[in-house]
């Protein structure tokens, strides 16, 4: 507003920008958010590249009004400076959401990309009577295999896909074999699945909302 | 009924291949024929309790991974979000927008008065003393102010009108939109744009005035004034709404509090920010154009008395009807 009076000198003076050079200033600072992530259900050329999207705290695609109300509210989580207030407030809530997303009632999900790998049976890697005296399915309460499994699939993306990958003995005779399977944290709970009480590898707020192209 | 994981993978398979056969028909699931839609229902039902089954067993997670990201793919194709559609434009400006200024009145008079009562002081202090105008802007800018509404009319060329127009959209919709946002500080951001630009603009009418030049800035001032002042007070209202909302809860968590606000926020800093595309047009092309005073006084008259009459009754008979 102070340019219904200040901007009186810019005119006099020399133009500095051109007149298409300032829309698209301003749509870039403020439309670009919206219009992707409400026309492209969630995301960003930026978010798809990171496997992230945007999602209603329920689980649902935001509307319209979300991705307004949530991208103009960056402003009020930029101050002081940097994000800082922001960054305060992420570390308030659970779901490390922003104001934005809290007042549009958002969270930022990861889609993780990471597989599981093919069953693969021990093979070489011992005789019968090895590969017999193993357990059919270790009895560990699902969290301790959840942990084991973890670290198997650090322990591949470090020395390689060889390692590690076949050496599961309770992958034999699992689920679908071979079938690609998203790597998932928590399925969004509220009102969706009662008694989904499984955290996310990564935290709560880390869920995948599946294989949406 | 104790099944081991086999035996339930097994026997649940054939359920997961169907509803993974109707989703590979990615967004299109309601194109489908309404069998199908209604069959990929209750398969996503029968799927959120296998999945919940093979939490509470303890099956390995390839199982559980593979029922969670199938459920998860079904969820984001059966609740998708309303499509934004031109309708909804014409919605907002004829109904949606006056109402939602009207049923947060008291904030509107609130953010008015935040603004003009500090615009009248600045105006009243810069107008008796200069030294109360350089203690608030840079004297440099004073000055550069009095110089610039010297002359009457500033008879710019076309591509400076334009590259102008472009100017106020892009700054003068970022303050209201910074005007709004800030509000979430329990509305303290929003009281202080709307002080400091009614200051601000105060401090520069009244030097201009002091320098004898008051005719050229108010007749410059008048005609997109309707809108743009019209529109920065009800960003500014919006925002201390926003504040408030976190504030008075009414039984509500806060945030849930401000979620129940937000169709109004939203309706009403989207109607700002079409004023504020009005005003630019206006203050661009026909603010600084030399037509004669008095009909820029007339039509800026005309202008303060649509904008007073739009906000008062667009959309009355309408909003009534939805809501007894």
């Amino acid at each position: 507003v102070l340019v219904l009076a200040t901007g009186q000198h810019l005119a006099s003076g020399k133009a500095i920008m051109s007149s298409g050079t300032l829309l698209s200033l301003f749509l870039i600072e403020w439309g670009y958010f919206v219009a992707f992530e409400a026309g492209w259900n969630g995301t960003t050329p930026g978010k798809r590249a990171l496997k992230l999207r945007v999602v209603k705290v329920g689980g649902y695609p935001l509307s319209f009004m979300d991705a307004v109300l949530r991208n103009l509210l960056r402003t009020a989580d930029f101050l002081p400076v940097g994000y800082l207030l922001g960054l305060v407030a992420m570390t308030w809530d659970g779901r490390f959401a922003r104001l934005g997303d809290r007042a549009a009632g958002t969270m930022v999900v990861i889609e993780d990309p990471v597989r599981v790998a093919p069953v693969d049976h021990p093979g070489s890697a011992g005789d019968a009577a090895e590969i017999a005296s193993f357990p059919h399915r270790i009895a560990l309460p699902l969290p301790e295999r959840e942990a084991i499994e973890l670290l198997a699939a650090s322990a591949r993306s470090v020395a390689g896909p060889a390692l590690g990958a076949g050496r599961d003995p309770r992958a034999r005779g699992g689920a679908p074999a071979g079938r690609e399977v998203r790597r998932s944290g928590a399925f969004p709970r509220p009102g969706l699945l009662p008694g989904g009480g499984r955290r996310g590898r990564r935290g709560k707020a880390t869920s995948a909302t599946g294989a949406r192209p | 009924m104790n099944r081991t994981q086999d035996e339930f993978v097994a026997a649940r398979k054939p359920a997961w291949d169907e509803l993974d056969t109707l989703l590979a028909k990615k967004h299109l699931l309601h194109k489908l024929p309404p069998a199908s839609i209604s069959r990929a229902a209750s398969l996503y039902r029968e799927i959120c309790s296998d999945l919940m089954r093979a939490r509470a067993a303890g099956y390995t997670s390839d199982v559980i991974d593979l029922l969670d990201s199938l459920a998860a793919r079904t969820c984001s194709a059966m609740y998708s979000a309303p499509p934004y559609r031109l309708a909804g434009l014409w919605e907002l400006v004829t109904t949606g927008f006056p109402s939602s200024v009207r049923r947060n009145a008291r904030f509107v008079a609130l953010a008015a008065a935040l603004f003009v009562l500090p615009g009248l002081l600045g105006f009243a202090g810069a107008l008796r003393s200069r030294g109360f105008a350089i203690q608030i802007m840079s004297e440099s800018m004073v000055a550069q102010m009095e110089k610039s509404y010297s002359e009457f009319g500033h008879g710019r060329d076309e591509g400076a009108d334009s590259m102008m127009a472009s100017f106020y959209v892009y700054n003068n919709i970022g303050i209201a939109f910074r005007c709004f946002a800030t509000g979430i500080l329990f509305g303290l951001g929003s009281m202080f744009f709307l002080v400091y630009n009614g200051l601000t603009i105060g401090v520069v009418a009244g030097a201009v005035t002091a320098a004898g030049h008051g005719r050229n800035l108010f007749t410059f001032i008048a005609g997109h004034g309707a809108f743009e002042l019209t529109a920065i007070v009800i960003s500014g209202a919006a925002g201390m709404a926003m504040g408030y909302a976190l504030v008075n809860t009414g039984q509500r968590s806060r945030w849930a509090s401000l979620r129940a606000q937000a169709g109004d926020l939203f309706r009403m800093i989207m109607g700002a920010a079409l004023m504020l595309l009005v005003a630019a047009f206006i203050e661009g092309f026909w603010s600084p154009s030399s037509i004669l005073a008095p009909v820029k006084w007339g039509v800026a008259v005309l202008l303060h008395l649509l904008v007073l009459a739009y906000l008062l009754f667009a959309g009355r008979a309408r909003s009534r009807g939805e809501r007894p």
